[in-house]
């Protein structure tokens, strides 16, 4: 099964988002949340999208919203609990990256 | 029940207690006869190499006495960290990028440090 990897941390802590991209597999999900959806507000996400092919982008909305970064989503779809749930039990296994 | 269990290692040692921690979590479930295996990837590969003194180098080498025989490391990150498979304190066979995405979604559970 496609894994989902989750995102919890700020672009400058630990590299969270480039571990997880290095490992990967096109058809994987990844989704961004708490600190982790500034990940999406830094100059080279649009190219790190880009780079990361079939790979499915997500964030929590509360977390976008409550951090005031919406404009910079680009092809990032926001996903409210529910949808977040439902990504979680659609995927196997669920790596969580700090 | 036997799960599969991949623990990944990306971050350089000497990062205070959390490489310690993770190698920790890893021989436990290794104790309770889970089917574990260890990858590492980008800077993680450096914490199989032994320097002049305890770092997690060593506590690694003891994984083929707990029975953990399945170490990977990611191809990739060798070459341009000066690395070889030879320098590594253990046995880690050298996976692809598609190779290690394989793996991954082979596991019942991924733990990365």
């Amino acid at each position: 099964m496609a894994a989902l990897h989750i995102i919890a941390s700020a672009p400058d802590v630990g590299a969270a988002l480039q571990n997880c991209l290095r490992v990967a597999a096109p058809d994987d999900a990844i989704v961004l949340i708490g600190n982790g959806v500034y990940c999406a507000a830094s100059a080279s996400f649009e190219r790190i999208v880009k780079r990361s092919g079939g790979i499915r982008w997500y964030a929590l909305e509360a977390d976008v919203v409550r951090r005031g970064i919406g404009a910079e989503l680009g092809p990032v779809v926001a996903v409210d609990d529910a949808a977040f749930v439902d990504l979680v039990t659609a995927r196997q296994p669920i790596v969580s990256w700090s | 029940m036997r799960r599969r269990i991949l623990f990944v290692v990306s971050h350089a040692p000497r990062r205070g207690a959390l490489a310690a921690e993770l190698l920790d979590e890893l021989l436990i479930a290794a104790a309770f006869e889970q089917k574990v295996s260890v990858l590492f990837v980008g800077d993680g590969t450096y914490q199989l190499v032994s320097g002049d003194d305890a770092g997690t180098a060593r506590g690694y080498r003891a994984l083929p006495t707990y029975d953990v025989h399945d170490v990977f490391v990611e191809r990739a990150a060798l070459k341009p960290r000066g690395l070889t498979p030879e320098r590594l304190v253990i046995a880690a066979r050298p996976l692809t990028r598609p190779a290690i995405s394989r793996l991954i979604a082979a596991q019942d559970v991924v733990v990365p440090d």
